[in-house]
């Protein structure tokens, strides 16, 4: 009965409290007072709807937050961008109809200059645009013709590789690499137009993934590696023309040269006959000394004509080393001073320098 | 026990700061003592929910530039809440922020985690008593309507609303003390 009060007195309390915030009952048993207190606090307990609600409004707000972020991320990753090709050439007219007549290209801007220049100009092939202007050296724009040289590509995507190429070759482009089935599922080839551009002119054959294009490429560089590299069809340290001395004893003529004329050997190798060959470097240039006693050749008198710093010095250590002298160091009309002496093989060494630049 | 929970709260702010879907972590660590902030100085818990919606919306907005000062987390999420409580209270021409200066700020801050740790014990009450309390206090319904809901009594209702009082009265003391 006691606590049937106590629940009752609690709960008229309590109606107090909500009903007026700022209401404490003072009249209460001391058991209830410790209760009420809390009550008191619990007026600002929160539902548990509001927590949730705002809670999912929060998460709600977080991914948006989120995904704009993302998008702001993307767009600034995934801009527009049109990469356009701009070519420079040696007469941009000439190149027009060119590639009017091989690529079957439409002309669709032209900007010319009174001194016969194209200033720019904008072709469309295909579905493709490229741009083009002449050669204005002025400011550092050559093409390839004046480079030497291109070292872009340019890739055109088309339906018909062969009939493209065809039509491109019998306007003049010259083919680099005939058209055919490559692995990475194109039917390809290459061309040189006559102002020097390159393309590669491809038609899609296959869809393939990226992993069956590897492993295409890795199968077919096992059976056929890429050949070796390009050599230099001029040796390093060479130039077109190297003098080639055959003498009947050429370890001597070797000896004489380093002596006469500070020749460097660089290279040399004897034969199983006996033959010699050896190559020697004389200031900047080299000398090819060959042939040996025990293998007679017909010797061949040779005359060389050498650039030096001191023609007076070089003249006096030669003929010191065994030359005999021909003409001693003289002044000529045409802007050398020069010496002439023979090697005891009969070859005659011009010694020279240059000291004046002469009108021809 | 104070310092390990600064570390793991520093942890949900990094985690909320790289990924703002994490903030509903900081969210429910946080969420009590600034309702019980805000709720005390405020008319009724519409404002407060208002607010307190306001409050938690500027944090997660503003997490990133939350930089770690030494001080709990809670104490930047306090003065979000106390400038959104002056704010309000001057847009609408009343003089109710005279009751932030009453206190001075420690004991503003100890009497909201008072209230916050007395609406977590609700939570660990019995499932009636705490429907009961929820009921009651959070969604003020009177016990009639409460007997209703509940399918009770209105004296089982009455009994339940005493017990849990008794039940808080002691599980907050034993965490008192």
């Amino acid at each position: 009965m006691a606590k049937r009060n106590l629940n009752q007195q609690l709960n008229d309390a309590l109606e107090e409290i909500l009903a007026n915030p700022n209401a404490f009952p003072s009249s209460v048993d001391t058991e209830l007072s410790s209760l009420l207190s809390i009550a008191a606090d619990l007026r600002h307990l929160p539902t548990q709807e509001f927590r949730e609600r705002l809670k999912a409004n929060l998460l709600r707000a977080a991914k948006s937050s989120i995904q704009k972020g993302e998008e702001i991320m993307t767009t600034a990753v995934q801009q527009k961008v049109i990469v356009q090709p701009y070519l420079s050439v040696k007469n941009a007219a000439a190149a027009i109809d060119f590639y009017k007549n091989a690529f079957g290209a439409e002309e669709i801007f032209r900007l010319d200059e009174p001194d016969g220049r194209i200033g720019h100009a904008q072709l469309r092939i295909g579905d493709a645009e490229i741009m083009l202007a002449d050669e204005y050296p002025e400011y550092g724009i050559v093409g390839p013709q004046t480079l030497g040289g291109s070292g872009v590509t340019l890739h055109l995507e088309v339906e018909n590789a062969d009939a493209f190429v065809n039509r491109a070759a019998a306007a003049g482009a010259k083919i680099v690499r005939p058209v055919k089935d490559e692995f990475y599922g194109e039917r390809s080839g290459r061309i040189q137009d006559p102002f020097g551009h390159n393309w590669t002119v491809s038609q899609p054959i296959e869809q393939l993934s990226e992993e069956e294009v590897q492993r295409r490429y890795d199968e077919m560089l096992k059976e056929s590696p890429h050949p070796p590299k390009k050599v230099n069809p001029i040796r390093k340290g060479f130039h077109t023309v190297t003098p080639y001395l055959i003498v009947d004893r050429a370890e001597d003529l070797i000896d004489f040269v380093k002596a006469a004329f500070n020749a460097v050997e660089i290279f040399r190798s004897s034969g199983s006959a006996g033959g010699i060959h050896c190559e020697v470097e004389i200031g900047t240039s080299r000398v090819m000394i060959g042939g040996s006693a025990t293998m007679p050749v017909e010797t061949t008198h040779s005359t060389m004509y050498l650039y030096v710093e001191d023609v007076d010095a070089l003249y006096s250590q030669a003929v010191k080393a065994g030359g005999t002298s021909m003409q001693e160091p003289t002044d000529q009309p045409y802007g050398d001073r020069n010496a002439h002496i023979k090697d005891p093989f009969g070859n005659s060494w011009y010694i020279a320098s240059h000291v004046e630049d002469v009108e021809p | 026990m104070k310092a390990r929970d600064e570390v793991d709260e520093r942890l949900l702010v990094e985690a909320a700061q790289k990924d703002p879907s994490r903030f509903a972590d900081l969210y429910e660590h946080n969420f009590d003592r600034i309702y019980a902030f805000i709720a005390r100085r405020v008319r009724d818990r519409y404002e407060a929910q208002d607010l307190t919606s306001e409050v938690f919306h500027q944090a997660l907005a503003n997490i990133k530039r939350y930089t770690y000062r030494g001080v709990p987390f809670s104490a930047w999420l306090f003065r979000i809440a106390s400038n959104a409580i002056v704010d309000r209270s001057r847009r609408v021409n009343r003089e109710r922020d005279v009751l932030m200066q009453q206190d001075p700020e420690d004991i503003q801050l100890q009497d909201s985690e008072n209230h916050a740790r007395l609406f977590q014990t609700v939570n660990g009450l019995p499932p009636d008593q705490r429907r009961v309390i929820e009921l009651r206090f959070a969604e003020q319904k009177s016990i009639r309507e409460i007997a209703e809901e509940m399918n009770r009594t209105e004296g089982a209702i009455k009994q339940l609303q005493f017990r849990a009082l008794q039940n808080l009265r002691a599980r907050m003391g034993e965490t008192n003390g």
